[in-house]
């Protein structure tokens, strides 16, 4: 069987179904809206023009080759429609198309298993059924329009079309990447280890994301699973590890959950960081993404706010992290740079209150945060809903300055840095936060986190797979 | 007069003089901060030198003001405080908000004798002291307010408070959530009004019927252990104790000069007292809400209703956790939908239902408040939406989701009387949030809709809520 490799890198893509104003024509705008340079066709019963695009009434119609196909023709029309693959000569075929095993009717899980059936007698690669198929930036082919076109190190397999949407977008609004995604939905033929396999080998990948409700795999799993996590980093997020959510996976995805003692062995003994949502997934992403180098557990905390500090010292501690004391060198020389102390912690955590995001914050930040031998890591953190006066205009200037700084700080030092935007309340302040500060930030290679506690477990959970990762 | 009758006083003055009030400094942020809210008392502003501040006159002493003052906010430097007490003694004030700090939490000699002295004085000429290092009373009865922007409108809720960055997220957040005040208070180092007396009186304040506080330490053990006991006994109490690990309740000595205690001895109090205890000010938030707005459900039993096969999978997986059952559709019902729709493909068509393109449509509210009618069927329900789940965002669909939810949860919420909550998915991308936030959590919360931004933080909040009942229904007698 040839590597899944060629399923990633198609230069002629088909839309099955692609009528105007159904899915199929969703899927259409989407990569003919992304930068993919191949050929699109578009394939409808009506012969109708969708799009711009001539439609064809049969896949066999298309003139030329076609590598890959997208199958949104309802189900009872899909094992003819893997045949017409054959003959074409089609590599994969990604089927949207639901109603199969996950239905849990009879007739459901019998169309799958024919269309099962087929592939492997054809030799045409099925994706799904009851999945959105394959996301390539490195071809430039996005099946949602909004996902970045720049590629990444990151490989990401995904039970869940809408999971497999939403860890895409939020992970890439946070600066992270990828290098091969697919949502691969009921897993009729290309199934979890086959992609587990193939990302092994992929020589563009480093760390793998991993939303599985199920499998069939078994014993075959717990190696290829095995296998990858001693090569690459895997984050694992497990859907329907409760016993009512396995039943609803498997009303999903038709998936057979099993039990999360299971699981739980299963991905503890293969060397994986186990997950449980979608949030933490990303902040997974995000923490091996953008800081590879933590070494250790002492950090200092950095920003404005008493309750805050406080709040946040106890977030860091309870991961198991340490803030070493400042060097009373380093307090003296505080003291000299603020007009007066009251109301300010001049220590670690270092809470300059009113006086916090001013030059002289800045100037400080950039030199705790570059100082060899004090901490492993230094996190700055702005707390957007805690203001006592807060007015638009101030509040603005306040957000730029915050991140130009933080971009200049970061560049200056090279040393661990992440930024906590957090306690975000009104829609206001979420969007200046997340346009004006994660964009910016994201942009220049910095992690940006919504809360502490959020920071303070992935970075606790990527220390601790280091550290298991050292004893071997 | 006894204690609750002084206390209320406090919390009601007639007039509010700003100590410090000078162009460019914090104290034109309160007096900004009074004028903006439409505080409707007078307002007296005093800087040393007589200066003109936000439009009014103010005067460079406050022995100057001629009529009387119940309430000072003082934003002057820590020395000049003890002076100020006296005149106020003088003046015949209440209250002092000290806004300055500088004190014990300094952890120098010099700021714990000044807090000590100024503690010692005040008992003895009769005027009680906030903080020092907090902002003081928030009364939106009064529109007494020392924060912008604050939301307008009484509730009952009262929160306490040592952090004022924290005091103003949770009026901010809880605000936003459709939940209002009767009152608030910042009281940092708590040199004389504390955590004890504060709760003695919200325990009897009849304007309350919920108390939320942070705490960073407690002046007066046995006091605020007797006062916690008894305010639990009445009603709802929910805790953040900050400073809870020791490294923590380091910062916490910094902060507010509090001396922590060991978090064993906190967990055993509260457990003992039936308060409940948070550990981040998103479950404070949550946990206020829930208790605000949510009716109480009879049992554990919960529907979940919404678009999309993963969050499904996942929002199951949070109710499980929590300990709540998802009892399956009725047949009846579920044949209903069978004939509704024009294709199964893709749906999910039991408990969760997972209408995933067809969901937010007429029908699906129809559906939705026949089973949330259902009495025999489940005791809670609730309805999610994950926005950033769809695979083809326009903003048009997007529009017509949010504004098709918004409208229907608005119409169906007043005309049942069944439990009912929305979970709106935070979303980590730009314009759709902060749509989401403005015309669907907004408008929905304020019809008194419980909103909560995952599924995983609603069961987290309603376990407790229900944990809650379920101890005072043996312990307290009454559900």
């Amino acid at each position: 069987m040839p590597s899944l490799d060629s399923l990633f890198r198609p230069e002629s893509v088909a839309i099955v179904g692609a009528s105007p104003g159904k899915s199929g024509q969703m899927f259409l705008d989407s990569v003919l809206s992304s930068d993919f340079k191949g050929k699109v066709h578009a394939v409808n019963s009506a012969a109708q023009e969708v799009s711009g695009l001539a439609g064809y009434r049969s896949l066999l119609d298309i003139p030329g080759k076609v590598d890959y196909v997208v199958c949104c023709a309802p189900a009872p029309a899909v094992p003819q429609l893997v045949r017409d693959c054959a003959e074409k000569n089609v590599t994969a075929m990604a089927v949207f198309t639901a109603g199969f095993a996950e239905s849990g009717t009879d007739r459901g899980k019998e169309l799958e298993a024919e269309v099962s059936r087929l592939a492997r007698a054809s030799g045409v690669r099925v994706i799904g059924p009851n999945c959105l198929g394959i996301y390539s930036p490195g071809i430039g082919l996005a099946f949602a329009s909004d996902f970045p076109l720049e590629r990444g190190r990151v490989g990401l397999m995904c039970q869940s079309g809408g999971n497999f949407v939403y860890l895409v977008r939020a992970a890439a609004y946070r600066g992270v990447r990828f290098s091969k995604a697919i949502s691969y939905g009921n897993a009729c033929d290309v199934n979890e280890c086959d992609l587990l396999e193939y990302f092994l080998e992929d020589e563009e990948t480093d760390a793998v994301a991993v939303y599985m409700e199920g499998t069939k795999g078994g014993q075959r799993l717990s190696q290829v699973l095995r296998s990858l996590a001693a090569e690459k980093l895997v984050v694992v997020l497990k859907g329907g590890h409760s016993p009512a959510g396995a039943r609803t996976a498997a009303s999903h995805t038709g998936s057979l959950a099993g039990s999360d003692q299971v699981w739980d062995e299963l991905l503890h003994q293969s060397g994986a960081i186990r997950v449980y949502s979608l949030e933490e997934t990303v902040d997974m992403l995000v923490t091996l993404s953008f800081l590879p180098g933590v070494q250790g557990r002492k950090v200092c905390v950095l920003g404005g706010g008493g309750g805050a500090s406080v709040l946040a010292t106890d977030d860091w501690a309870d991961y198991g992290f340490g803030l070493p004391p400042l060097a009373e060198v380093l307090r003296n020389e505080l003291r000299s740079t603020v007009p007066t102390e009251a109301g300010l912690i001049l220590g670690n955590p270092l809470d300059l209150s009113g006086l916090a995001y001013s030059d002289g914050f800045y100037n400080l930040s950039r030199k705790l945060v570059a100082m060899e031998g004090f901490v492993d890591l230094s996190v700055v953190h702005i707390s957007l809903g805690m203001a006592f006066w807060s007015s638009a205009s101030s509040f603005g200037e306040q957000i730029d300055a915050f991140r130009d700084a933080m971009i200049k700080i970061a560049g200056y030092s090279g040393r661990p840095l992440a930024v906590v935007m957090q306690y975000s309340v009104t829609g206001w302040d979420w969007q200046k936060g997340v346009e004006d500060i994660q964009r910016g930030c994201a942009a220049a290679g910095l992690p940006v986190y919504h809360s502490m506690s959020g920071a303070a477990k992935a970075v606790d959970r990527f220390l601790r797979y280091r550290e298991a990762e050292a004893r071997g | 007069m006894n204690s609750a009758e002084a206390m209320d006083r406090i919390f009601n003055p007639a007039s509010v003089a700003v100590v410090g009030a000078s162009p460019g400094k914090s104290g034109q942020e309160f007096l900004e901060g009074l004028i903006g809210y439409g505080f409707e008392g007078r307002i007296y502003p005093i800087n040393s030198r007589g200066e003109e501040v936000c439009g009014q006159p103010a005067y460079s002493d406050i022995k100057d003001v001629p009529g009387p003052i119940d309430y000072v906010v003082c934003c002057a430097p820590a020395p000049a405080v003890p002076g100020l007490i006296r005149d106020c003694a003088a003046k015949g004030v209440r209250a002092i908000g000290l806004f300055t700090a500088g004190f014990s939490e300094s952890g120098s000699e010099e700021g714990s004798r000044l807090e000590a002295e100024i503690a010692h004085l005040a008992r003895s000429v009769g005027v009680r002291l906030i903080g020092p290092n907090c902002l003081g009373i928030y009364n939106p009865k009064l529109r007494l307010t020392f924060g912008y922007p604050h939301p307008q409108g009484v509730g009952r809720v009262a929160f306490m408070c040592q952090s004022g960055g924290n005091t103003s997220y949770i009026i901010r957040a809880v605000g936003q959530r459709g939940v209002r005040f009767s009152k608030a208070i910042s009281f940092g180092n708590a040199c004389d009004i504390n955590d004890g007396e504060l709760m003695e009186y919200f325990a009897q304040d009849p304007e309350t019927d919920v108390i939320a506080a942070y705490i960073e330490g407690v002046r007066d053990g046995p006091r605020f252990r007797r006062a916690v006991m008894r305010a639990a006994a009445a009603k709802p109490v929910i805790v953040h104790k900050g400073g809870y690990t020791p490294a923590g309740a380091g910062a916490a000595a910094s902060h507010t000069g509090s001396l922590a205690g060991s978090d064993r001895v906190w967990d055993e109090l509260l457990e003992a007292a039936g308060a409940i205890r948070v550990h981040s000010l998103e479950d404070l938030v949550d946990m206020i809400v829930t208790f605000s707005l949510l009716r109480p459900p009879q049992g554990r039993r919960v529907a979940l209703f919404g678009g999309g096969g993963g969050a499904t999978v996942v929002a199951t997986d949070d109710w499980d956790r929590s300990g709540f059952t998802l009892p399956p559709i009725p047949h009846a019902v579920r044949k209903d939908i069978s004939g509704m729709v024009t294709s199964e493909a893709g749906l999910i068509l039991t408990n969760p239902l997972d209408l995933s393109s067809f969901a937010y449509s007429d029908d699906f509210y129809g559906l939705v408040r026949r089973l949330c009618q259902d009495t025999a069927f489940a005791d809670l329900s609730v309805i999610h939406i994950g926005f950033a789940q769809m695979a083809w965002f326009s903003e048009t669909n997007y529009s017509l989701v949010v504004d098709g939810l918004r409208e229907a949860a608005m119409r169906m919420y007043p005309e049942m009387d069944r439990p009912l909550a929305l979970a709106v998915q935070y979303l980590v991308t730009t314009w759709d949030w902060q749509k989401a936030l403005q015309d669907l959590q907004e408008p929905c919360s304020e019809v008194g809709i419980p909103v909560y931004y995952s599924m995983a933080s609603a069961a987290r909040a309603i376990d407790r809520f229900m944990r809650y009942r379920e101890w005072r229904g043996v312990a307290g007698g009454e559900s």
